[in-house]
């Protein structure tokens, strides 16, 4: 069998044959008893592959699968549970360190406003580019 | 309900709603699996790995392939991983028959096979995993080529001729069967 042909014969199952490779094909398989064979060949090894396919694991498929679901979510729980754990006081004893802090700062400005909660310094405008302040500075 | 509404559902943790969808693609998702491994544990595993991996990601799920394409997707990759270990365990063990390594035995070696469906089975697992997950998402899923390239991540041009080759592979591994010449 010319193997040419055969290839095209083997790609013509999946509609990817030019008008040309397809009447090429078509020609041979009237003239050749034996390609006509092979083309039912193939079709038979086809419809045995589809209809080989397994639908269907082993019973409670499903069952087994939202089991594992939730042993890993059990599993994941304590682990963060535990980095809640040493978390948790780090965060209450900042936000309390910054409370402390502002209140004191407010307390010390007797105000309250953002610059006296975080201690800011009063400088004016002109203070803030009077040359005289940056030489004394250096 | 639909896949949207089940997925919508499963999102606020109902797991019956999930369940359903278990349920839904197993067929699929079994297709895929046992095609690319064969009917073993380690395909149950792979198929469970599958909707787990599925019930991970839902909340990036944003519908743009259908959740079947999305889980082939997913058991088609787990399957190829599965393939590597196994060949891993093969070379480690190498005195180690299919059966101890919880695989099935090859075309050659069965004196079982009681029926066409199992030895046609065992011949696809006889050819590489290049050329079987095309067979097992073109033949046995019944997706179309454009669909397999987009799961595959080849061109379409490769889906086409690895499905000429593979054919012509279970032709040859088949021809006691089916007849005709080896060649």
């Amino acid at each position: 069998m010319d193997k040419r042909i055969r290839k095209l014969l083997y790609r013509s199952f999946d509609g990817s044959l030019t008008p040309e490779e397809q009447r090429r094909l078509e020609e041979s398989l009237a003239k050749s008893k034996s390609l006509r064979e092979e083309k039912q060949r193939i079709e038979t090894i086809r419809r045995s592959v589809a209809s080989s396919t397994s639908h269907t694991f082993e019973p409670f498929f499903a069952e087994r699968v939202m089991r594992r679901i939730e042993q890993k979510k059990s599993q994941q729980e304590p682990f963060f549970d535990a980095l809640l754990a040493v978390f948790r006081p780090v965060v209450v004893g900042a936000v309390v360190l910054v409370i402390g802090l502002v209140s004191y700062n407010m307390i010390r400005k007797d105000r309250i406003s953002l610059a006296a909660a975080f201690a800011e310094p009063e400088v004016t405008l002109e203070e803030a580019y009077d040359p005289t302040l940056i030489l004394e500075m250096e | 309900m639909t896949d949207n509404e089940l997925i919508k559902a499963a999102r606020t943790g109902d797991a019956g709603a999930f369940k359903d969808i278990v349920k839904r693609y197993e067929p699929l998702v079994a297709a895929t699996v046992t095609g690319m491994l064969g009917r073993c544990a380690e395909a149950d595993d792979v198929g469970q790995e599958t909707f787990i991996r599925f019930y991970k990601s839902m909340n990036r799920f944003r519908g743009e392939a259908s959740i079947g394409t999305y889980l082939t997707r997913i058991a088609i990759n787990l399957s190829l991983n599965a393939l590597k270990k196994r060949k891993r365990r093969r070379l480690l063990f190498l005195n180690k028959s299919p059966e101890e390594l919880g695989e099935i035995p090859d075309v050659g070696a069965s004196t079982f096979a009681d029926d066409d469906k199992e030895v046609v089975q065992r011949a696809i697992q006889k050819l590489e995993p290049r050329f079987r997950s095309v067979i097992v998402l073109r033949l046995m899923n019944g997706y179309s080529t454009r669909e397999t390239a987009e799961i595959l991540k080849i061109p379409e041009g490769t889906v086409l001729s690895r499905l000429a080759r593979a054919q012509m592979k279970l032709r040859v591994l088949l021809s006691p069967i089916f007849g005709g010449s080896d060649g």
